[in-house]
This record gives structure tokens, C-alpha cells and sequence, in this order.
């Protein structure tokens, strides 16, 4: 064809090149469907501009022309076929799919169908992209969840049982000792008497620690139940419920501006409980403790921060502290079994957020964690 | 005279709107002082291809043996008579 000037045909050259150096095979379609034009990954790929298809069959549209070319079948024909029509006649804004592409073996292109600019032109783009490599990472990763959330939900099946039908034997054993003290008293000499309260003690100690793995258990399993929770509301009753224990320490806990959040309530409660019963029961000795329980708002989410005056964690064990049944302290330095944080952070990833904790020894510890913002 | 050759893609709406206002811009000029003709590209596609037409709606101007082309932009009277002055025949802003 003539162009009216120079410039016009130096801007097709410069089109073109653009065209070409797309790592996606491209190709023109005319408001029929056909291929007008293509790039060179294109031609590579699909195939050259076929003119001479075009003189024989007027009416064969690029979907028809793959099933000419055995590279995919009638009902792949079929699904872009309609799509075309359906952007070109504007019912979709664009097509984007999946599709088996036969070039020796399968491999999977996704293609995109995309209208030119609907306030000026009619016809399509068609775009294909292989994908086959990604796709079949895809798919193993999506397996690999699979087997994950398999084995993940077999343990914890696991846990639950074997933690439940630990606890009766273990309270026959509770029994027993007791009662044997209990009618042996005056025949135990008094070494024996030390080895069944040690033995007692023990089994006491297994069953708080039975009941944490229960605990643990119970709350990686249970699917929260969201809705709007005001956090504000949960921290209060939290600072109800452990008014004795706050009491006891002559501690002041100041709860400010926390927001509504989209949140399981009895998660949050037990999650500000475990956060707040810790500040208080690490706190420094002869230091009243002071307990400050706020947020902050990020782009997408809330922080909430639950500062403390206590004694602090060295940098060194900061990474510990979240795994079950993790004590920095020895036994009896401090009540509980260590699996306070670990429920916290489950809780935490179960709504879709984080929680770590920013202290030095001595100086406090600030636990901040994040749920997405409503 | 300056012939024109208007290419459309059937019932599609850039191309119905093109026909409708280059139909209603040459009406209004002396009789006989253009040609035009309109080309369905779904059922002459290669006409289209040999015109190097890939984009429809198009319109060619030939006139004095220089070809201009005009591709899309024609959902406006005032862009059709805007492009038609600047190579075609003598006509005033609205397209007389």
C-alpha cells in the first residue's frame, strides 16, 4: 500500500519492531475473529500470517485455524471462539484462560483476548503466553499444600486424641497416690512420703501440660468465628478476669484507643489474656507492673502493641519464645507450662497476621501483633 | 474526482458509527464530487488485507493517485471533517 508520508511508514517500522520484541506471541484479530497480523513469537509459535488460509476459507477464525493446525481441539475451538465474540460484541470486558496448546506434547498456554480501543476500533488482540512450566509448579505446590494440610490435620487429630485419652489414666494415677498417702499415713516412712508427693507433683505438672496441648489443639483446629469485635471491649474484659492476679501485683494496665476489627471474640480474649497474664507475671521484682495496651494503624492493618515494665527477653531467645512448651525460666521460677505464646501466635496466624515481640533484657517487653484492618 | 473506500467489520459499532457520519459529512457536498464505497471486511477480508487494512472502521482517500488512510477516530463528525480537509476536497468546518 502508499503511505501519504514518510513519517507514517518510518511509525509502522517502529510498531512493528515494538511488536516483535514482546516475549508474548501476539496476534491481530479483525472483528471476524481472523488473524491480520502477527509478531514473531507468533509465527514461532502458532505460525506465520497465512494468507493463502484466509483466500481459501474466508470465514475461518483464528479458533478454527488452531483446530486446522492441530493445536487444540473442538472444544478448546469453541471456548475462544465464544470469548472472541463475546469481547468484540462487549458482553465481557476480556477473556483470560487456561488452554492446552499440542506442539509435540501438551503444553498449556494462557491466553488473553483483549478488545482494541472499544471507543474507536473493532477486533480483538489475542495473546499467548506458555505457561506450562509455571503450571505445572502450580499444580505441585497446590499438592504439596495438599499433603500438608493432610499431615497437618492428621496431627492434630492426633494431638486432641492422644491429649484426652492421656488425661484419665493420668488421673487414675492422681488418685491412687492420693489415696494411698491418704491410707497409708503413719506406715510411709517419711522418704516415702517425699517420693509419692514428688510423684504427685509430677503428674500434676503432665496434666496442666495435657491440658495446654488440648488447648493448643482446640484453637489450631477451630475455624474462627469472625465478626466486627471491638478490641477495646475484650482487653476490658480481660482486665476484669485477671483483677485478682492484677490486684496481687499492684499493677496498673492502661487499654487505649483500640479498634474494631473483624475477629473471632473468644480468640482475641484469650489472645490479650495470654499477652497480659505474661506482662504481668514476668514483671521485675519490687516493680509494680505497668501494662499499656494500644494500636496504631498501618496501610492495610491495625498493630497492636501490649508493652510491659517487666524483666524483659534477652535478643538471644526472642526467637523461642512463640514454640510450644518454651521456658526461659526454670520450673517454678514462674507458674505455667510455657505454652501461653504459642497459643498467642496461632490465634494471631489464624487471622491472617503476625506477632512478634521488640525487648531487651531488663528494659520491658513490647508483644506487637497485626489483624487486617476492616 | 476523490474517491473514498470505507472499511467495516459488519454490524460493529465503531464501524456502523463511521458509516453513519462520513454518509452524513459527503451528503452534504456537491453531487457527484466524491465516490465512496464501502467494503464489509468479514466477507471480503483479503479486499481488506490487499488494501493493507488491518484495523476496521478504515477509510482510504484516494485522490490524484496519492492514498491517505484513516484508521479508527471516526466516532466524531468534527475529527471525520478535520482529517477530510487536510487532504481532500474544499469543504467548510461543517463539512460543506
Amino acid at each position: 500500500m502508499a503511505y501519504s508520508s514518510p513519517d507514517q511508514a518510518a511509525a509502522l517500522t517502529i510498531w512493528q519492531a515494538l511488536f516483535d520484541a514482546l516475549p508474548a506471541a501476539v496476534a491481530l484479530l479483525d472483528a471476524g475473529g481472523r488473524v491480520v497480523a502477527v509478531n514473531r513469537v507468533w509465527e514461532k509459535v502458532i505460525g506465520p500470517f497465512d494468507r493463502a488460509a484466509i483466500a481459501r476459507d474466508p470465514r475461518e477464525s483464528y479458533a478454527r485455524m488452531g483446530v486446522r493446525k492441530g493445536l487444540w481441539d473442538d472444544a478448546v475451538a469453541q471456548r475462544l471462539e465464544t470469548a472472541l465474540s463475546d469481547v468484540v460484541a462487549e458482553r465481557i470486558e476480556s477473556y483470560n484462560d487456561e488452554v492446552p496448546v499440542t506442539m509435540g506434547e501438551v503444553l498449556w498456554h494462557r491466553v488473553g483476548i483483549v478488545p482494541l480501543d472499544r471507543t474507536s476500533f473493532d477486533g480483538a488482540v489475542a495473546i499467548h503466553l506458555d505457561v506450562t512450566e509455571q503450571r505445572r509448579m502450580r499444580l505441585e505446590l497446590v499438592e504439596q499444600a495438599q499433603i500438608l494440610e493432610n499431615a497437618n490435620r492428621e496431627l492434630r487429630q492426633f494431638t486432641y486424641v492422644a491429649s484426652h485419652d492421656l488425661q484419665e489414666p493420668l488421673r487414675t494415677v492422681v488418685s491412687y497416690l492420693q489415696l494411698l498417702t491418704r491410707r497409708c499415713q503413719g506406715r510411709l516412712d517419711e522418704e516415702a512420703t517425699t517420693f509419692v508427693g514428688f510423684a504427685v507433683d509430677g503428674a500434676r505438672r503432665m496434666s496442666s501440660l495435657i491440658q495446654d496441648l488440648l488447648s493448643y489443639s482446640r484453637i489450631s483446629s477451630a475455624v474462627p468465628k469472625m465478626e466486627a469485635v471491638a478490641l477495646g471491649d475484650c482487653a476490658e474484659d480481660v482486665r476484669r478476669a485477671l483483677h485478682a492476679a492484677i490486684e496481687d501485683a499492684g499493677a496498673d494496665v492502661r487499654i487505649d484507643g483500640l479498634p474494631v476489627v473483624h475477629a473471632d471474640p473468644v480468640q482475641m480474649r484469650s489472645l490479650l489474656q495470654n499477652l497480659l497474664s505474661n506482662a504481668l507475671k514476668y514483671h521485675q521484682p519490687g516493680v509494680p507492673p505497668v501494662v499499656a495496651i494500644s494500636a496504631r494503624r498501618l496501610e492495610s492493618a491495625w498493630e497492636i502493641a501490649v508493652a510491659d515494665n517487666g524483666i524483659g527477653i534477652d535478643p538471644e531467645y526472642q526467637g523461642r519464645i512463640f514454640e510450644m512448651f518454651t521456658r526461659l525460666h526454670p520450673i517454678g521460677a514462674f507458674e505455667g507450662t510455657g505454652i501461653g505464646l504459642a497459643i498467642a501466635r496461632r490465634v494471631v496466624e489464624l487471622h491472617g497476621g503476625t506477632l512478634r515481640v521488640e525487648s531487651a533484657a531488663g528494659h520491658g517487653a513490647t508483644f506487637l501483633f497485626t489483624l487486617p484492618a476492616l | 474526482m476523490t474517491s473514498y473506500e470505507l472499511f467495516i467489520a459488519g454490524q460493529c459499532a465503531n464501524s456502523l458509527v463511521a458509516l453513519h457520519n462520513l454518509q452524513e459529512v459527503l451528503e452534504r457536498l456537491p453531487p457527484g464530487a466524491v465516490e465512496l464505497t464501502v467494503t464489509d471486511v468479514l466477507s471480503e477480508p483479503l479486499k481488506a488485507l490487499d488494501a493493507g487494512v488491518l484495523i476496521t472502521p478504515a477509510l482510504l482517500c484516494r485522490d490524484h493517485g496519492k492514498t491517505r488512510m484513516l484508521v479508527g477516530s471516526m466516532n466524531t463528525r468534527e475529527r471525520l471533517v478535520a482529517w477530510l480537509k487536510s487532504g481532500g476536497p474544499t469543504m467548510n468546518d461543517d463539512g460543506v
